[in-house]
């Protein structure tokens, strides 16, 4: 049996090797039309340069309670830490945010299911990246939350809340702080319904203070038009170009014309001894003001960290800080679970996973 | 006060603290953790430990890429957060709005902040009554202005162990005791000092010339006594303690005391005849305790004439030695005997000939209801093992096993200095209620100290490994919890005592 695997395996390492050969690289591949890809050229590749930029990294997690059909009781957490080069410095706002959201199916005034999501919290400085509760009613069938015909799953819905207060806190750190860059964890792309609202107000807050928008993606689906990984396409023509021994970009990979994504796309490596490339996409009125070189030369220089080279430490850290770790999840379940317990039997409702992965 | 870490995690006995990056904490460090209450917690480091927010492997990356040297720009980001030093402490002793300290029998709060142990927290150490000093406080390898006493009289009585390899400081401290104790009337200690190295510091005390009294077999030595012993005053029970006898022996050397007296060794030495051979001593019997007596006291009969090879035993002198030193002691008085000369039986006969007169007499004045107002003392006796190890306590007639398990009773207490505390065995270890601990790197003899100290020190063998010269451990049934301490130097004490006044010595 054990070689039958083997064999099998062998196999498909072969034909992986075999795909990877064969095919070039093609040009970097787009569906939608309102991106228009460009041919790949090594002129494209550019080096990165020296320099110590502000930069405000932005992140945040959620943490589910209690779930059940009908309804998803949630703890999010948004924070951020502001770098100049590899040092912390001083932040000028409280920057981790906390509040709860209770998502609840309701009936739509014109038939059929809403979601609607409403938050609750204690603290005031969370005021600042409060998304409006009008924003967070949808469709229990809106398309930006549904994959097929199901209905939206509820727990995802609930997540809405922490995403558009990361965008508020983007907001609200640009108008605070004194930062040259600000940088999320993910695509600038806007993708549910009310969310290209609050990436348009931040990225306009940052457009009026002259700061650089970025987001940087730790994972990239994208492919090129022979179906090989965008990134690993992009990496392999620095390679051959001679820039393995340095950090690099590479820019004119589309031409974006979509309203929800108001961004230049890059890839970048930020640091010679980098296992990844990563995806970095800008703000377009960002580029108006500062030149892509610098910005990406700016993650770069907080890209220094020993344990991950090539990732901006500043996402790390609020990485880390951003999580609701399961403990804690677990002993607000258990505080709510106190005070009612009736929730436990509603909870029960929704799965019984649990009970399997506890056998 | 500077917060230098928070109790984190832990149990009881195992509190474990995070270190703040700046502030190093040291093994044996003593530190406080502080309540809204009032409470005040003191805390003892026994392990340290790195601590990472990096999974193994991470770190082990990380590392590479470092001292390889590859990547000359690549740093631990936010390093005092993400990288740290754990340690890992235990709770000493609780106080609570200045009362006096008790044991503590519940867990600082949880993430209490804890700050150094400091000279203002003085209400940790108990004023003594009859104090004895012993040490300034440490934590860990720092030394407070805070004198460290223990109850002398108590503490002598109750037995004191000084346990630690060479060269770590047993000598010194005992010479910092007798320093300490030389104008306290409360105890008297005799010395049997092998290495002759006791006299030369203590004689330069300020008190000594009424207090201290040396007895030597060298030639010109200021101030000192000779060392000579009468062997009509040497008891049948002083010699079987220290020489090996076997029970025919010892019938012969009965026989004799019974019928000579005092002259019983003597007797022996001069006898050819056997003259109690039909009374069941056996010729062969006699001639091998006639040898013994020879070859370890040195005395025999040679030509009608008794001769003493010996320079300490003599056949005519030294009849008051012995009462002389025991007079001394039971006033308060310190002694110091210079056996450096005496091979070992020699040492430790002289030695017994005084316990045992010291314990009879004392044992006399108890039963005559006059014991309290006599002082303690204490017999200091260096590599105790020759009259404590398992094969020597059973020993008939074995005084210094007489007096670790008794003599507390009559207030005569052992000092037992040692570098092998493992063969002594446990009933005795017991019964040393203060154990002086220095530092010792091997871990059969910390865990004989360790298994019969009087606080729990279960956790200390890193410590008590890691101690350097003149750092010790004060475990005591006497004190509220083990004190860590700094021996001074007794050249630091003879300094700052200054020149020695000038006085005749005071004739006893």
């Amino acid at each position: 049996m054990r070689d039958l695997v083997d064999l099998a395996l062998s196999r498909v390492v072969g034909e992986l090797a075999r795909i990877n050969v064969e095919r070039g690289p093609g040009k970097p591949h787009f569906e939608d039309p309102r991106y228009s890809a460009k041919e790949f050229s090594a002129e494209n590749l550019k080096n990165l340069e020296k320099g110590d930029r502000t930069i405000c990294f932005v992140d945040g997690g959620s943490a589910i309670i209690v779930e059940a059909p009908n309804f998803v009781l949630a703890s999010h957490r948004v924070y951020y830490s502001k770098y100049k080069g590899a040092e912390r410095t001083r932040q000028k706002m409280p920057n981790m945010l906390e509040f709860f959201s209770l998502t609840v199916s309701m009936p739509a005034p014109k038939g059929g299911i809403n979601y609607e999501t409403k938050i609750y919290y204690d603290d005031q400085n969370a005021t600042a990246v409060i998304p409006d509760s009008a924003d967070l009613v949808f469709d229990s069938f809106d398309k930006t939350m549904t994959s097929g015909p199901a209905r939206a799953d509820i727990s995802k819905v609930s997540m809405t809340a922490r995403e558009f207060a990361e965008w508020r806190m983007i907001e609200a750190v640009s108008e605070i702080e004194d930062a040259e860059i600000i940088v999320r964890d993910g695509s600038l792309q806007t993708i549910k319904t009310n969310e290209s609202k609050y990436a348009k107000a931040a990225a306009d807050a940052c457009d009026k203070k002259g700061i650089a928008l970025c987001g940087v993606s730790k994972t990239s689906t994208l492919l090129t038009t022979t179906g090989l990984p965008l990134l690993s396409a992009i990496n392999k023509i620095a390679g051959d170009s001679g820039m393995r021994e340095g950090g690099w970009y590479y820019e004119n990979i589309v031409e974006i014309n979509h309203p929800d994504h108001n961004a230049e796309m890059f890839v970048a490596k930020l640091h010679p001894a980098a296992e990844y490339v990563f995806r970095v996409e800008i703000s377009k009125p960002s580029l108006g003001k500062r030149g892509a070189g610098e910005i990406i030369s700016g993650l770069a220089a907080n890209a220094t960290d020993l344990t991950f080279p090539g990732y901006p430490y500043g996402l790390i850290n609020s990485d880390v800080m951003g999580r609701i770790p399961n403990e804690e999840m677990k002993y607000q379940k258990a505080k709510i679970f106190a005070l009612n317990a009736s929730l436990r039997t509603d909870a029960r409702a929704r799965d019984a996973h649990g009970v399997l992965d506890s056998m | 006060m500077e917060i230098i870490s928070q109790i984190i995690n832990g149990a009881h006995g195992e509190i474990i603290l995070r270190e703040k990056s700046d502030q190093p904490i040291e093994l044996g460090e003593i530190v406080v953790a502080e309540d809204d209450e009032n409470n005040k917690i003191l805390l003892q480091v026994y392990d340290l430990m790195y601590g990472s927010q990096l999974d193994d492997k991470r770190m082990e990356l990380a590392s590479g890429l470092s001292v390889e040297d590859k990547w000359k720009d690549l740093v631990f980001y936010d390093p005092e957060l993400r990288h740290y030093v754990l340690a890992k402490a235990r709770a000493l002793a609780q106080v609570k709005n200045g009362e006096s300290p008790a044991v503590p029998k519940r867990l600082p709060k949880h993430f209490s902040m804890v700050r150094r142990f400091s000279e203002a927290d003085k209400e940790f150490i108990a004023r003594q009554d009859n104090p004895l000093f012993l040490g300034n406080l440490r934590s860990g390898s720092r030394v407070l202005n805070m004198p460290v006493h223990i109850n002398g009289l108590e503490a002598l009585s109750h037995h004191m162990l000084i346990a630690a390899t060479t060269g770590r400081g047993k000598s010194n401290f005992l010479k910092v005791v007798l320093w300490d104790a030389m104008d306290k009337g409360y105890c008297g200690i005799l010395v049997l000092d092998p290495h002759d190295e006791y006299y030369e510091a203590l004689e330069k005390n300020p008190a000594s010339r009424e207090n201290l009294f040396y007895y030597t077999n060298r030639k010109g030595v200021s101030g000192a006594y000779t060392l000579r012993v009468d062997v009509k005053t040497i008891k049948p029970d002083d010699v079987t303690g220290v020489i090996d006898f076997t029970p025919a022996q010892e019938q012969a050397i009965i026989k004799y005391r019974k019928e000579f007296g005092d002259n019983w060794l003597l007797e022996i030495a001069r006898d050819r005849e056997c003259i109690f051979e039909k009374e069941g001593v056996h010729p062969g019997t006699l001639s091998v305790v006639q040898r013994k007596i020879h070859t370890k006291l040195g005395v025999r009969f040679k030509d009608g004439d008794f001769i003493c090879d010996n320079e300490v035993f003599d056949v005519s002198g030294g009849e008051k030695t012995i009462d002389d030193i025991c007079s001394f002691l039971s006033s308060g008085r310190k002694v110091i005997i210079d056996t450096s000369m005496l091979m070992d039986e020699a040492e430790l006969l002289v030695g017994s000939i005084i316990a045992n007169r010291v314990l009879e007499n004392y044992k006399a004045k108890k039963a005559g209801n006059r014991l309290k107002e006599l002082p303690v003392i204490a017999i200091a006796i260096e590599e105790a093992p020759r009259v404590l190890a398992e094969d020597k306590i059973n020993q008939a007639n074995n005084i210094y096993a007489t007096i670790a398990r008794e003599g507390r009773k009559f207030k005569i207490g052992l000092i037992a200095i040692t570098q092998l505390s493992s063969v002594i065995p446990r009933e005795i270890m017991a019964n040393m209620n203060t154990k002086v601990i220095f530092g010792n790197e091997l871990a059969v003899e910390r865990e004989a100290i360790i298994s019969s100290a009087s606080q729990d020190l279960s956790k200390d063998g890193k410590n008590i490994a890691s101690l350097n010269k003149g750092e010790a451990i004060i475990s005591s049934i006497f004190t509220n919890f083990a004190i860590p301490v700094k021996v001074p130097s007794i050249d630091e004490l003879i300094k700052s005592a200054g020149p020695r006044p000038v006085a005749q010595r005071k004739v006893v």
